[in-house]
């Protein structure tokens, strides 16, 4: 507190000597200046006093013949002082400090955080709509009153925020999980082959099978079915459930050009820098040209900010220009074929959902230029899949229990 | 009335009537403030300083010595002064005539 209200008061720290040192303090004590820290350094005196006091102290000194020496002024005082002969200087900070005050009160910068499928554009767009954009400013922000608007726009969301941290909007969404689809266990179902394949394991847990291990099926083709013979009623049907793995066998093919274009940097650039200020961008060159036939263009964005989390309205963007020339190279052919290895493997990857590759052969040839591959791939893998009985099917389930 | 007079009726006085003798008159007053801080009041100037020694001036014929370590005058007036630092001792003694 005492450092506090010295500050504002203004303090000098002076150095006393050329008489005993408790003489000279006591002779301050007399005269009621008022003296703290003192600190001794060879025979001399150093202590602070208050601003005002200064010219008593002085006048002291000359009467008592003590040697004084100012060391430092500390305090407001001392720099408003300063600061009143340059006016100019002075002026401009604080229209600064106001320009730059006035600004952190508006919004210049958005981060949507927690969307996965919704965009951020998408998210932004509705706030737009609701007049929350760039520019705006912060006490219009009430999350409260557009999270409810927000969510009836973009029904994939289930929770909405907006949080301002200076002159920054945090938007905080909490997306839908969507309702698993939900199997009936007791509505009449049989099971089908999605792919075709020949089988090689099949195990029955509801239903009667329509096929054996050894049989080739195609897609589509009911592999076990959910209508069983009963003794009471003749025929009934139930869900019929199955774990079927099959041999499936795929032919995939890629390809890809032996001779390819690259680019060749040439180690020149270019540098273009503009500002831009409340969404009005000012050029800082004269000369937009860019004086390459060829080249990669890199943007820089920068938005300047206060401490970090205050954001203004300007940014600085750098584009940078990085001059290269096409040349040509050819792709050796074992390379190439490896290239395509990979990609076809990567391919059949994807297209087994539940299963493991038994054995692969590749076929390659080089037409015009361009090296093709064909894989022939064995596989093993889970084919069966559940459907509901069609009305058609129920019907005729139906049908011959009253016949029965 | 000289003020050694002054004092000495102002000490029966503040003993008879039960009343605080430094509510009366200028008698010296010391508020010691755990081992690291002594506060003066009716001091009447400094003797020696020195950061192992401070003797202070309490009246006509007394003074006054705080012994210790890294002994800094933090504040001083006319009549108050502030002693900081590790204090050892503190010892009157009658001032040599």
């Amino acid at each position: 507190m005492r450092r506090l209200i010295n500050m504002f008061r203004g303090s000098v720290k002076v150095m006393l000597s050329g008489m005993k040192n408790e003489r000279i303090l006591n002779l301050l004590s007399k005269y009621g200046i008022i003296f703290w820290d003192i600190v001794q350094m060879n025979g001399e005196l150093e202590l602070y006093v208050h601003r005002k006091s200064l010219k008593r102290l002085i006048k002291l000194c000359v009467e008592n013949s003590i040697n004084y020496e100012i060391l430092q002024y500390r305090g407001a005082p001392h720099y408003v002082c300063k600061v009143k002969k340059r006016f100019i200087l002075a002026s401009g900070l604080a229209a600064v400090f106001v320009v730059v005050w006035t600004l952190s009160l508006y919004i210049w910068d958005f981060e949507v955080i927690g969307n996965n499928s919704v965009s951020d554009r998408e998210i932004l767009t509705v706030l737009e709509e609701l007049g929350i954009r760039k520019g705006t400013f912060i006490l219009n922000v009430s999350s409260e009153r557009i999270a409810n608007k927000v969510l009836l726009e973009i029904p994939q969301l289930s929770w909405f925020a907006v949080n301002t941290s200076g002159s920054k909007a945090y938007v905080l969404v909490r997306e839908r999980t969507e309702k698993p689809d939900v199997f009936d266990e007791s509505e009449p179902s049989v099971v089908y082959a999605y792919k075709s394949g020949e089988i090689t394991k099949l195990s029955v847990l509801n239903g009667v099978p329509m096929v054996a291990v050894g049989d080739v099926v195609e897609a589509g083709q009911i592999l076990v079915s959910g209508v069983s013979d009963s003794l009471s009623s003749g025929k009934r049907s139930e869900h019929a459930a199955a774990d079927v793995i099959a041999k499936t066998c795929y032919d995939l093919s890629a390809q890809i050009p032996l001779k390819c274009s690259i680019k060749n940097y040439t180690g020149n650039k270019e540098e273009k820098t503009s500002i831009i200020v409340c969404g009005k961008r000012i050029n800082l060159f004269t000369n937009s040209r860019i004086s390459y036939e060829y080249y990669d263009k890199m943007t820089l964005n920068e938005q300047l900010a206060i401490l970090g989390e205050s954001f203004l309205p300007v940014s600085v963007v750098r584009d940078e220009y990085v001059e290269y020339e096409i040349g040509y190279t050819e792709i050796p052919q074992e390379q190439a074929s490896e290239i395509l290895r990979q990609q076809l493997t990567a391919k059949l990857q994807e297209k087994l959902t539940d299963g493991e590759i038994l054995h692969t052969s590749f076929e390659f040839s080089v037409q015009d230029g361009i090296m093709i591959a064909v894989m022939h791939a064995e596989c093993s893998e889970q084919i069966a899949a559940e459907r509901f009985m069609t009305p058609t099917e129920l019907s005729e389930t139906y049908e011959n229990e009253t016949e029965t | 009335m000289s003020e050694r007079e002054k004092l000495k009726i102002a000490e029966i006085a503040g003993r008879l009537l039960d009343i605080p003798a430094d509510a009366i008159g200028k008698i010296a007053k010391i508020t010691i403030t755990g081992r690291g801080e002594v506060f003066l009041e009716e001091h009447r100037g400094l003797c020696e300083y020195t950061s192992e020694k401070i003797v202070v001036k309490m009246d006509k014929k007394t003074k006054m010595s705080v012994c210790g370590q890294e002994l800094s005058l933090i504040g001083m007036t006319s009549s108050e002064m502030r002693i900081e630092g590790i204090i050892d001792k503190i010892e009157y003694s009658a001032e040599e005539e």
